[in-house]
């Protein structure tokens, strides 16, 4: 509860960096193989509905 | 001895005698409270399924020693405490009515002890009890738990007030999560299997009023770690705030405008706190006008004469910032605003914190306010364009100060300066680069002051600063553009470099940090990486061997694929020493194993840069995903899942970069993928027993589409049969009904290949 106290989120914090830096490496990983797939990602869609 | 012995079903008796000893005719008191109190050590650390069967016996000695007339304030407490370690075991007690009415009286009557000890443990229970058994307490809530724990709330004794408190804090926690369990049943069409009963919702009248006296009973100095009833105010309105929405704002608004200029800072302090606790959670369309019509007062009392109410209005504006950006980013108060936070930046450590959170919630909003003009580009400007230069300036004053170590004052300086960087627009770009060389300079000066530090506490401070520092650095790095890049990476890599080479007894969190802003470089280089790898190669080797600092490891790893990928087949002569020591990695039992997924990633990545010339590590690395697409883990654990599916989604990801690496990118594939011919049929079973998961993810489901489609792509008309399977059908189908678009694009992908097969082969 503590934690709950007077919160603040940052975006910067190294656990949310962590966090970016995964996420960029997957987005390039899948980047990369649709480039190879000849895929290409419909207009508007790359980001996630959810 | 219990905890070691009763799980391995040795000395059954125990329970019996501890249960003899509590109700036998003559036991003492001392007895009894000394056995109650085993019973409860031996509850609170047992696995909860090596004594669940004991649960009747284990109740009748605590019932016993916990019912109203027991004289002994001492064997109660100890009952009490006992009951509270065995609540999460005793489950089947309190699903039969007749034994959990009983327990709930024995409870309800020992919350009402004179002994605050008694009083305290009992409450604890209840709290406990709401969290688990929510779906029993319809019948006990109205008649008694609700007054109990208003009571409990309204407590001048602290111990039993934060009970009190937590109890509503743990109803809101519970009947949130019922919420969302409730949208996602109705998403499915199906009923939701346990229901929310709405009690904070219908306590809300009689809670916050009370809530709001607890806000106003601060401590003068209250910038300790001490938790009290005030603190645990604030959390508790923040969660009901979360649980009830709307409905929560017209009980606290009328004691906002009627205390926000209170003479007495005490008032004052709680209606900002209930203001700020209240903007997560209702619509927040329906919070615009009345914030905006609060930005004023707001900004005023960031010139509080108490800090305590500086510090409220600080932490208030940057929920604003953060939650509600349209009443901050606006022509009438972004400028005053401004004025007020940079001016409150010079205040104490503990206000400066909050201003600098405030700050990075802005740029966050600003830049997401921004016109972009087309979709993917950075936009030309934004509203910050013209302040941005004196709040770096201002920024970089603030991870300078002497008193930065308190409050996190440094730490939230330098992650305002760094949403600032992330979120800059084109017109920016000059003090970006201006910001790269300061961060530079910075780095270069705190690797000399290294040397010099002598105790444990400066060297601390400064690792700090270089963790910091390169972490800024990357925030910079990844907006250079790709003609500056080259112009500075060569000072940037070599005090990169010297961080590693005095890296010796540092914190990870440095190596960490390190590694990660060369991940950035290599980003930003691409293949101009290429003339660093001799010199960073054996620190990336010493990163790679950091089996002790997984974070490390784990950091190293993912440069490695990065660096893969930036290369391309240039990476080769470096291959043969990463992969020996990734390969190790995979094997040693005492690397930890979230790093183990990232690296059976990094073998795909090193396959597609190397294509052919990857053959050589062919087989072992097979070898290697075999047994890897073959793990099971203890489903009952949540995390575990979660776990296998990053596990297999590693695999999958492993076998697309081979099979689309020894392919090569030409018209026709390399004759070298046919070595990957025999070990299709098991990646195909792979797939299957994936498909045939009920827990599996969505990247699971969407790395599968796309290893199904690689593999037709290749292997054409003979994978027909081992692809047109019910499992996979039913994958792909759920792949393509999937919300994620990278889900759904690779599922149409491989069906359309699947089709585009069977086409081709019912053509003559």
């Amino acid at each position: 509860r503590f934690a709950q106290y007077k919160a603040k989120q940052t975006g910067s914090s190294q656990t949310e960096r962590r966090k970016q830096i995964l996420e960029a490496r997957n987005r390039k990983r899948y980047d990369l193989l649709n480039h190879l797939r000849n895929i290409e990602e419909p207009d508007g869609e790359d980001e996630d509905e959810a | 001895i219990a905890l070691t012995e009763i799980p391995v079903g040795q000395w059954p008796t125990l329970i019996e005698s501890l249960v003899a000893n509590v109700t036998a005719a003559g036991a003492t008191d001392m007895t009894k409270e000394a056995t109650l109190e085993a019973i409860g050590y031996i509850c609170q650390d047992i696995e909860p399924e090596a004594i669940a069967s004991q649960s009747n016996n284990i109740l009748t000695a605590i019932v016993h020693g916990m019912k109203r007339d027991e004289p002994n304030d001492h064997v109660r407490l100890a009952a009490t405490t006992a009951l509270l370690n065995s609540l999460e075991f005793t489950r089947q007690n309190f699903e039969r009515d007749a034994e959990r009415h009983f327990l709930m009286q024995v409870v309800c009557e020992a919350t009402q002890s004179g002994n605050t000890q008694i009083k305290v443990a009992a409450l604890q229970c209840l709290v406990k009890i709401m969290s688990l058994y929510y779906q029993y307490m319809e019948h006990y809530m109205g008649p008694a738990l609700f007054a109990i724990t208003l009571e409990a709330m309204k407590s001048e004794i602290d111990e039993v007030a934060l009970q009190g408190i937590e109890f509503w804090s743990n109803v809101c926690d519970e009947e949130v999560d019922l919420a969302i369990e409730a949208s996602e049943a109705a998403e499915l069409g199906r009923p939701p299997e346990r229901t929310s009963r709405f009690y904070a919702k219908g306590a809300l009248q009689y809670l916050v009023p009370v809530l709001m006296m607890t806000l106003s009973k601060q401590e003068e100095a209250d910038d300790d770690d001490e938790w009290n009833p005030c603190k645990a105010a604030g959390v508790c309105v923040m969660l009901l705030a979360t649980c009830c929405e709307d409905d929560i704002v017209p009980h606290v608004l009328p004691f906002v405008k009627d205390n926000i200029k209170n003479q007495d800072w005490r008032l004052r302090d709680a209606a900002i706190m209930a203001f700020g606790s209240i903007l997560e959670g209702p619509d927040p369309n329906n919070l615009k006008t009345m914030v905006e019509q609060a930005m004023p007062t707001l900004i005023e009392a960031l010139g509080d004469g108490s800090v305590v109410v500086r510090d409220t209005a600080a932490w208030t504006l940057g929920r604003v910032c953060e939650l509600i950006p349209d009443a901050a980013c606006n022509d009438t108060y972004l400028k005053l605003l401004l004025e007020a936070l940079v001016h409150s930046l010079k205040g104490e450590p503990r206000v400066a914190s909050n201003v600098c959170w405030a700050l990075s919630s802005l740029a966050e909003a600003a830049y997401e306010q921004a016109d972009t003009g087309d979709l993917d580009g950075e936009p030309p400007t934004y509203c910050l364009s013209a302040y941005f230069d004196p709040l770096v300036d201002v920024l970089l004053q603030t991870t300078d100060r002497a008193d930065g170590s308190q409050c996190n004052l440094r730490n939230a300086a330098y992650e305002a300066l760094m949403e600032l960087m992330k979120n800059s627009p084109r017109d920016c770009y000059p003090t970006v680069q201006k910001t790269t060389m300061i961060i530079l300079e910075r780095l270069q000066q705190v690797l000399h002051m290294e040397a010099q530090v002598q105790s444990h506490t400066d060297r601390v401070q400064v690792h700090d600063i270089q963790s910091l520092l390169c972490a800024t650095l990357q925030s910079v790095l990844r907006k250079v553009t790709p003609e500056d890049a080259p112009k500075i990476s060569d000072p940037i890599m070599t005090a990169l470099l010297q961080m590693f080479q005095t890296s010796q007894g540092k914190a990870g969190g440095v190596q960490e940090d390190a590694l990660l802003a060369v991940s950035t470089l290599v980003e930003v280089l691409g293949h101009n990486f290429l003339k660093y790898m001799e010199a960073f190669k054996s620190y990336l080797g010493i990163g790679l061997r950091n089996v002790e600092d997984y974070p490390v490891c784990s950091a190293a790893v993912g440069v490695t694929g990065d660096i893969c990928r930036a290369l391309g087949d240039k990476v080769e002569p470096f291959c043969d020493d990463l992969m020996q020591m990734l390969v190790e990695n995979l094997g040693n039992n005492n690397v930890h194993r979230n790093v183990k997924p990232s690296i059976l990633s990094v073998f795909g990545d090193m396959a597609l840069a190397l294509g052919p010339k990857f053959t050589k590590y062919l087989e072992v690395v097979l070898e290697m995903l075999n047994q890897a697409s073959q793990a099971q883990v203890d489903r009952s654990d949540y995390d575990m899942l979660d776990y296998l599916n990053e596990l297999r989604e590693s695999c999958l990801e492993a076998y697309t970069g081979i099979v689309q690496g020894l392919k090569g990118d030409g018209a026709t594939p390399n004759p070298e993928v046919q070595m990957l011919r025999h070990h299709v049929p098991h990646m195909i079973t792979f797939i299957n027993s994936v498909a045939g998961d009920d827990e599996k993810s969505d990247p699971v489901v969407a790395s599968s589409a796309g290893l199904i489609g690689d593999l037709c792509s290749v292997f054409g008309a003979d994978m027909l049969q081992l692809v047109e399977t019910e499992p996979i059908s039913n994958l792909l189908t759920h792949g393509r009904r999937s919300k994620t678009s990278k889900t759904k694009t690779l599922a149409t992908w491989a069906t359309k290949e699947i089709r585009r097969l069977k086409n081709n082969s019912s053509c003559p």
